[in-house]
């Protein structure tokens, strides 16, 4: 088992919604809420899907989020967007290796997955996310402690 | 029962901004904790032990969906657009 560390934790977009959509394995992290921080930008993405496929306005939402379950939401400034190019460097090489090994190659990266993962950098902090692709990145210079809630190895 | 516990550090009355969140615990049946914002304001939060919120939320989130006509997963939906193939994305 490993259990996600204490203190703060950035949370990305994916457990956001999870959790919203009330599934069993995101619950598990739910008292996490008080100690989470999202990025302005990620948050921005799950207003815009919890608009798109659940009718909410985004002022309800970001509510929720902020002000009932206690997130704390953080600008993206220029500290942290100074790594983008660091990050898209570490997705080139993990796209390379995935074209070499004749994988089919994905996307770099909604803005939303660099900002979580450039602000996670810049302070040190673990990230919770849902997205497994992250995992890969650690392989190819990423400095960031990943945790997937999907994994039935982590305990809260 | 409900319990308000002031964070350490909270010199004052909340903000304006804060204070409607104060005026609707009772009928809420909520355990919330204050916390600083800024030195002279606060704000109220859940607390882990009290899934009210989040349950009120993950309802509205429910019924929104079904109107919506969408049943799959959120989280699955952004994921999808994310990693689509490079190929794949105009």
């Amino acid at each position: 088992m490993t259990a996600l560390p204490q203190g703060p934790v950035v949370v990305d977009s994916p457990f956001l919604l999870a959790l919203a959509d009330h599934d069993p394995l995101a619950e598990r992290f739910a008292a996490v809420l008080p100690r989470a921080i999202v990025t302005s930008i990620d948050l921005g993405q799950v207003m815009g899907k919890l608009e798109q496929r659940a009718d909410m306005p985004p002022a309800m939402s970001e509510s929720h989020f902020v002000e009932m379950l206690g997130v704390k939401v953080d600008a993206v400034d220029l500290t942290v967007a100074r790594r983008f190019p660091d990050l898209m460097r570490i997705d080139a090489r993990r796209r390379a290796a995935e074209h070499s090994a004749g994988a089919g190659v994905s996307q770099w990266r909604s803005l939303g997955d660099m900002a979580c993962l450039a602000y996670a950098e810049e302070f040190a902090l673990p990230v919770l996310t849902g997205d497994e692709h992250w995992q890969a990145l650690q392989e190819h210079g990423l400095d960031v402690q990943v945790f997937d809630f999907r994994d039935p190895a982590l305990v809260a | 029962m409900h319990h308000l516990h002031l964070v350490g550090g909270v010199p004052e009355v909340p903000s304006q901004r804060t204070y409607p969140f104060l005026t609707s615990l009772p009928g809420e049946g909520i355990t919330r904790h204050l916390q600083p914002v800024t030195s002279t304001s606060m704000r109220l939060v859940a607390a882990d032990d009290s899934p009210a919120p989040l349950a009120k939320f993950q309802a509205a989130v429910r019924t929104g969906k079904a109107r919506a006509g969408f049943e799959g997963s959120l989280a699955d939906d952004l994921l999808e657009e994310r990693n689509a193939p490079a190929d794949s994305r105009p």
